[in-house]
């Protein structure tokens, strides 16, 4: 798919960001003390209305990309890619504002895609919370049951991924070229396993576990333990994701399909108002089985 | 180089000679009697090797590296490709921990059919041997599921090891395997399905 030497290529790091702006300035401090820094750095600024605009304007080396609108993590990703596209960097790193990357997260996803035994489409990082463990939102969907691609993979040190999510994660620019961006539309949540996945379904990815990024969530929240209204989103959109059909086929739908039911009947038990988590849940159904735009 | 013994299993293809790299070889009709030859070995450790695996300089040398646990070559075929049948089952139920094992270059495992694999003699013995009559085809891999849940195994895929890929067992085999409780219900479930299509291709 692509060639060259990957350890001389370039990266642009995209991040989104939307009224965090202490997270934000740990985020890019980050970048700055990478011990391999990437070669440009784009922030993708949702319309915030804080101290992010100024916090921006004093720092030098960055590009800033600011919308009108918030038009969510998924809309700032896809724009940010797609601006970063086109300045024709190898790599497009994507970060939440969120995100803090250990001094060698990026020297190490590069050495990833250098090692890889098939061409990468994606190179991702090991995502922890703050007391070490995986971050359960971003937790590896491992290909294990493809053994010997996995085993080939372990031989270069590298574990082969199904999906990833935007905390450091590194796409290769032709995966762009030839997958498009993420689904600007689905606002928050699953845009990314949307996009990954579908980039991945007939292409390699993998984790490099010497790339350490840090999730700084201040719980170690999942899509079902977040702030409980943003379920809606999460019941649409796994629900489009399923209807779309490109990024899972056959059996990996089937089990995808079983996990949302899972999901559905675990929030719904577990909120503390039941009869507003069910109707939370019939809107993101209702929503997610009508037309998707596009 | 730590003293190894090399225990070779199966009819052998003629013209084999002894696998490089072993102190000693002991030749077995077939894995059940594993528990004597372990007994024979006068070394720490042994060298399972099916008698249809090819194995070159490097498949000893390599695994030796991970002797902390017992170690599995990766099965290839003839041009080189990995034999997915032949590997096993990747224990992917921690992700934390898998992740460090493939930083380390290898891979858990929960099971494996046993084609070649280093393993500590105490070990071995600590379980009751493989049951060829009782598990047929299956039986490195039912043993292996009761070895790897006393000290889990690995898949060290820079050893290489050329073989052919596993033979499908017969359906009896399969349900005992099954009920052994060495496969989870998914694979018992397509392990004996694969079982009755063979028989039934055979059949025809």
């Amino acid at each position: 798919m692509h060639s060259g030497d990957r350890r001389t290529d370039t990266v642009c790091a995209v991040i989104v960001t939307y009224n965090r702006p202490a997270l934000l300035a740990r985020c890019l401090d980050k970048l700055e003390a990478q011990s391999r820094p990437p070669d440009h750095v784009l922030v993708v600024d949702n319309a915030s209305t804080g101290e992010t605009a100024d916090l921006l304007a004093g720092r030098d080396g960055i590009e800033v990309l600011r919308l009108d609108s918030n038009l969510g993590s998924s809309g700032g990703f896809a724009k940010g890619l797609e601006h970063a596209h086109r300045q024709s960097y190898d790599w497009l790193w994507m970060l939440d504002d969120d995100t803090l990357a250990d001094e060698r997260c990026l020297e190490e996803l590069l050495a990833g895609a250098a090692r890889a035994p098939r061409q990468a489409s994606i190179i991702a990082s090991v995502v922890r919370w703050q007391d070490g463990r995986l971050h359960p939102m971003n937790r590896p969907w491992l290909r294990a049951r493809r053994r010997a691609d996995f085993a080939e993979g372990a031989a270069a040190g590298l574990a082969l991924i199904r999906t990833s999510t935007f905390v450091s994660t590194m796409v290769h620019r032709d995966a762009v070229t030839s997958h498009g961006y993420p689904p600007a539309h689905y606002f928050v949540w699953l845009d990314d396993m949307e996009y990954t996945s579908r980039i991945l379904r007939h292409a390699h990815g993998y984790i490099a576990p010497e790339s350490v990024a840090w999730h700084w969530t201040p719980q170690p929240y999942d899509t079902l333990t977040d702030a409980r209204r943003r379920f809606y989103y999460k019941a649409r959109n796994h629900l489009w994701l399923l209807r779309r059909g490109e990024s899972f086929g056959g059996r990996e739908r089937v089990t995808y399909a079983l996990a949302y039911l899972r999901a559905i009947r675990t929030y719904v038990r577990d909120s503390p108002s039941r009869g507003e988590a069910v109707v939370t849940t019939l809107r993101g159904v209702r929503d997610g089985l009508r037309r998707e735009p596009r | 180089m730590s003293e190894v013994t090399a225990i070779v299993f199966g009819p052998p293809p003629p013209g084999a000679g002894d696998p490089p790299g072993a102190t000693a070889t002991l030749a077995l009709p077939h894995l059940g009697a594993l528990a004597d030859a372990c007994r024979r070995a006068a070394t720490p450790l042994v060298w399972l090797l099916d008698a249809a695996a090819i194995a070159s300089e490097q498949t000893l040398p390599t695994l030796l590296e991970h002797q902390d646990a017992p170690a599995a070559s990766l099965p290839v075929d003839a041009r080189g490709a990995p034999v997915a049948a032949a590997i096993g089952r990747i224990d992917d139920d921690d992700a934390d921990a898998l992740l460090e094992r493939v930083s380390e270059r290898r891979v858990p495992l929960r099971h494996t059919p046993v084609t070649s694999l280093l393993v500590e003699v105490r070990l071995a013995v600590a379980v009751a041997p493989p049951d060829p009559p009782r598990f047929g085809a299956y039986a490195g891999t039912e043993w292996t599921a009761r070895l790897f849940a006393r000290q889990p195994g690995m898949l060290v895929p820079a050893s290489l090891v050329e073989a052919p890929p596993p033979a499908t067992g017969a359906p009896a085999h399969a349900l005992r395997t099954a009920r052994a409780g060495a496969w989870r219900r998914g694979e018992a479930m397509r392990e004996t399905y694969r079982a009755v299509r063979a028989l039934a291709g055979a059949g025809r």
